[in-house]
């Protein structure tokens, strides 16, 4: 189990260190490629004088090579002063993701902001999709060929066909504009702030989000309800005079819930960092967002931050993930 | 298959139910149009006129935009919407009073008059009011005049701004490198003594009022500059401050309680909060305008789904308001990529063109107005009867004159060249579909030449080698005036003495002698007839392709009083430092 656990240690830092440096390269090679340099990005509609190029190449650091480029954001990550020769130093704690001269802050301040918003959508969706699509598809797979279960899987379907700029805006219209149920689509509230203002902020991307995902989750859990069900042993514990439920959820659905588990950790782990199209519909700050806006001002900081961030979510949700198989399935060891 | 009768009856009570309902409710749309207040509002009202005056106060005016300011910092601002935003908190020496219609009016602001300048324009003295102080309470002084200008030198901290107007003509030292690297600015080149201000100028700049227009020069106590953070705090002077601001997500204005109404004859503010949201969704915001949730947008105009509902609606059309502002749509024609060394092929693509199309692919009559000539309305020189290149009765393009120009130029069959846009914006893209059938129609055959919009300006066509390396013939390109004189339209885009290696705005590398003259000759008041001449040698040189006058379409909340377009600086949007709300909520 420790061997387990450090073996993964390491190479869950392999893995960042490496998504790093590809962000970093390709934010490098994309100007370089155009004969440019990333120091446009910071110049606005100034005309670009050739001492003013040199002077913002020197102070961003453009002008050193990329590999020492890279070491001093890789080394400053423990922890370092930010200065850029113009005012005084900015201390960058542990973790420094370094800072954004667009924003005028350190980058893990931005992360800081923006990873609750992230983290509040993705939970409540996942709870939602979580409970909507083993509800249905269990109910599905007890019944096959039922009203019940055509009706769930089409609904599934359809939910998962439909897109989140599409479902979004159409529900903003229902809910919000022609109902007026719901409050104006004025972003997210905090929930030390409101409480309140947080769940109705949240509630429409929460069902946006879910619909995407419960498809699936409907449709594995169908197909695992009726494999398991037809299985040897829950013949014996039906002739044994178990009763339904007992039958159902604590033998049946233990069996399969094993690869519900697995992909409910790569799902909510891969959701930091890429709700992008349901933070933008609904007006979210989160990481989506906050990448979005990095990519168009061309931050190379937020970005490498975000990446970084959004990369570690995914590597230990699936190190999390791996552990529970072994907690929910006894024949698995670690 | 059968239609059974009963469903072909439930069918046709079906359709003609939505008939009916639908000429309900396109009844209901038309019928709402006329109100009691048509006198006063209606479509365009507002273009050239402050409608719905009220002295009535109080009350948040709400705001929305889909995205944060280039920097609040007044002189790191540079986009339109900004600048006018600026007006709700920054003041300068000098000011507009009006900044609606085409003709705008500057007027004293902070300073006591217009200034007092010498014979050759090189001087330039101004006096503070008495009574002026910051929303802190401590006094505005002529030092954090002469500190904010000073500030537009370190180059390297201060980005993004037009503060180069200013350190073109200032008699500043060379080595000056801004007050966090060099101190002070000696007397000789900003002389501060008592509440007087004196800008002494290397270069004479007749106009140079129009550059105190600008928010770059507001005052800046140097005690609370904190450099490249200045933009999260800036000093309000106005008659509001900035109170809150979260980046990239709301702005809250209130009130400057040591502003004075005695002090200001250009603002005359309503309300007690402004707020600016930014909602990210581009598509809600223009939802609540409809609603009346909120009460204007002012990064730019409604997108087309809205725009299309506001044209074809009377009720809607009557809140909305279409001003062509100083800004030109063109195309530049490179002389260094051949055959366009030969003024004549020049032409040739001039009479080709097909102007009525780029409208409509623009968007119609509400996306602007055919340009003839360079110089847009709003800036001298202006002339919507100088058409030297004319395209047919309907704008589609003259055939036969482009054929002759083929053959003037030796070229009867046409020639191949490539028309460079950015990417992803689909319009360019039918835009060059459209540029292709029009001068394919001659033999001219056209391929795209495209860049992502991220290096397009920067290095794709700022780059005058790159442009002739890559045979980029001709070039997509718009141009808003950075302050509404010649001068503030052309320089970076058409003087000769302005092209630079990298982030070149002068595309097609012009060198008109005569035009560069105009714009040379800065000691020289700007004048219709000067405006003019540049015009017409601007266009005499066939390299300058003008295809519109961009226009945008906004839309105001009816509850908005004394509301006009700012056409100076902020291409149409709404001057929202004078505007109230008439409930008062």
């Amino acid at each position: 189990m420790i061997r387990f656990i450090v073996s993964r240690l390491v190479g869950m830092v392999l893995v960042l260190i490496v998504v790093s440096l590809v962000t970093f390269l390709i934010f490098q090679a994309v100007p370089l490629l155009a004969k440019s340099s990333p120091v446009y990005y910071y110049i606005g509609k100034a005309p670009a004088t050739p001492e003013l190029l040199k002077s913002l190449t020197h102070r961003f650091g453009f002008d050193q090579p990329l590999p020492a480029q890279y070491w001093s954001y890789l080394a400053g990550f423990f922890g370092k002063n930010i200065t850029d020769g113009t005012s005084a130093a900015v201390p960058c704690p542990f973790p420094c993701f370094g800072y954004s001269f667009r924003r005028n802050e350190l980058v893990s301040t931005l992360i800081g902001q923006a990873l609750p918003v992230t983290i509040s959508l993705a939970v409540g969706a996942a709870l939602l999709w979580l409970v909507g699509g083993l509800l249905v598809g269990t109910l599905s797979g007890l019944k096959p060929g039922s009203f019940i279960d055509r009706a769930g899987m089409g609904a599934a379907l359809a939910a998962v066909s439909l897109p989140i700029f599409f479902t979004g805006p159409v529900l903003l219209l229902l809910f919000v504009y022609t109902l007026g149920v719901l409050p104006d689509n004025n972003g997210y509230v905090s929930i030390f702030t409101d409480p309140v203002g947080w769940f109705f902020s949240l509630l429409l991307p929460w069902v946006c989000l879910a619909l995407l995902f419960a498809a699936l989750y409907a449709r594995l859990t169908r197909s695992n309800v009726l494999e398991t069900m037809n299985e040897d042993y829950i013949r014996t514990a039906r002739a044994k005079g178990l009763d339904r439920r007992t039958i159902v959820v604590k033998h049946g659905l233990r069996a399969a819930l094993t690869p519900i588990v697995t992909i409910f950790g790569i799902d909510i782990g891969g959701l930091i960092g890429t709700t992008i199209i349901t933070e933008s519909v609904f007006n979210l700050r989160g990481l989506g967002a906050l990448s979005i806006q990095s990519i168009r001002d061309m931050d190379l900081p937020v970005m490498l931050g975000v990446t970084v961030v959004a990369a570690f979510a995914l590597v230990v949700a699936n190190f999390i993930v791996d552990l529970l198989y072994a907690v929910i399935d006894p024949r698995v060891t670690v | 298959m059968r239609f059974k009768r009963k469903t072909l009856a439930f069918a046709s009570v079906a359709v003609v139910g939505a008939m009916l309902l639908a000429g309900c409710s396109s009844n209901g749309a038309k019928s709402g149009g006329g109100s009691s207040s048509a006198a006063t509002t209606g479509f365009n009202a507002a273009v050239d006129k402050a409608i719905n005056p009220s002295t009535k106060t109080g009350g948040t005016l709400k705001l929305l935009s889909s995205t944060d300011c280039d920097s609040w910092d007044p002189a790191r601002t540079y986009y339109g919407w900004c600048l006018n935003m600026q007006r709700v908190f920054s003041r300068t020496l000098v000011n507009y009073s009006k900044v609606n219609g085409t003709k705008f009016t500057l007027a004293p602001d902070l300073a006591t008059d217009l200034g007092q300048h010498n014979a050759d324009y090189t001087e330039w003295k101004y006096t503070l009011k008495d009574g002026l102080k910051y929303a802190d309470g401590t006094d505005i002084k002529a030092q954090d005049i002469k500190y904010a200008v000073e500030r537009s030198y370190a180059t390297d901290v201060i980005t993004g701004g037009p503060g180069f107007y200013f350190t073109a003509i200032i008699n500043a030292p060379s080595s000056y490198k801004g007050p966090y690297k060099s101190g002070d600015l000696p007397s000789s080149a900003i002389e501060v003594s008592g509440n007087t201000i004196t800008f002494h100028l290397k270069k004479a700049f007749a106009d140079f009022n129009y550059l105190l227009g600008l928010p770059t020069s507001a005052p800046v106590p140097k005690a609370k500059d904190n450099g490249a953070n200045y933009t999260k705090s800036p000093a309000a002077s106005g008659p509001f401050q900035i109170s809150s601001y979260t980046p990239t997500k709301s702005v809250t204005f209130t009130r400057n309680k040591y502003w004075k109404q005695s002090t200001d004859t250009i603002r005359k503010p309503k309300v007690n909060e402004i707020t600016l949201t930014i909602n990210s969704n581009s598509d809600d915001i223009d939802n609540q305008l409809r609603t009346g949730a909120a009460d204007a947008r002012m990064e730019q105009a409604v997108n087309p789904t809205f725009q299309s509902q506001i044209l074809t609606q009377p009720k809607l059309k009557a809140n909305a308001d279409n001003p062509a502002g100083p800004t030109t749509r063109y195309t530049a024609i490179a002389a260094s990529v051949a055959p366009f060394d030969n003024i004549h092929c020049r032409k040739a693509v001039f009479y080709a063109w097909n102007k009525a199309a780029g409208l409509a692919i623009a968007g119609g009559a509400a996306a602007g107005k055919i340009a003839y000539s360079a110089t847009p309305p709003g800036i001298l020189g202006y002339d919507p009867s100088y058409n030297p290149y004319p395209s047919g009765k309907d704008n589609t393009g003259d055939v036969t004159k482009a054929k002759a120009e083929l053959k003037a130029c030796g070229k009867p069959n046409g020639f191949a060249t490539k028309y460079a846009y950015s990417t992803p914006d689909p319009t360019n893209g039918k835009a060059f579909a459209a540029v292709k059938a029009a001068l394919g129609r001659v033999g001219i055959t056209v391929s795209a030449a495209t860049s992502s919009a991220s290096d397009y300006y920067s290095t794709f066509v700022g780059s005058p080698n790159n442009v002739k390396n890559q045979g980029l013939g001709l070039i997509a390109a718009g141009w808003g005036a950075d302050f509404p004189t010649p001068y503030g339209m052309f320089q970076n885009i058409v003087n000769g003495n302005a092209i630079l290696p990298q982030g070149n705005s002068n595309y097609a590398s012009i060198n008109i002698p005569a035009v560069n003259k105009v714009l040379d000759d800065t000691g020289t008041p700007s004048t219709q007839q000067s405006g003019e001449a540049l015009n017409h040698a601007l266009m005499e040189g066939a390299q300058f392709l003008p295809t519109r006058y961009a226009a945008d379409l906004w839309y105001r909340n009816p509850r908005m009083t004394n509301v006009t377009s700012n056409n100076a600086l902020g291409f149409g949007a709404y001057d929202v430092v004078n505007v109230g709300v008439s409930d008062g909520k």
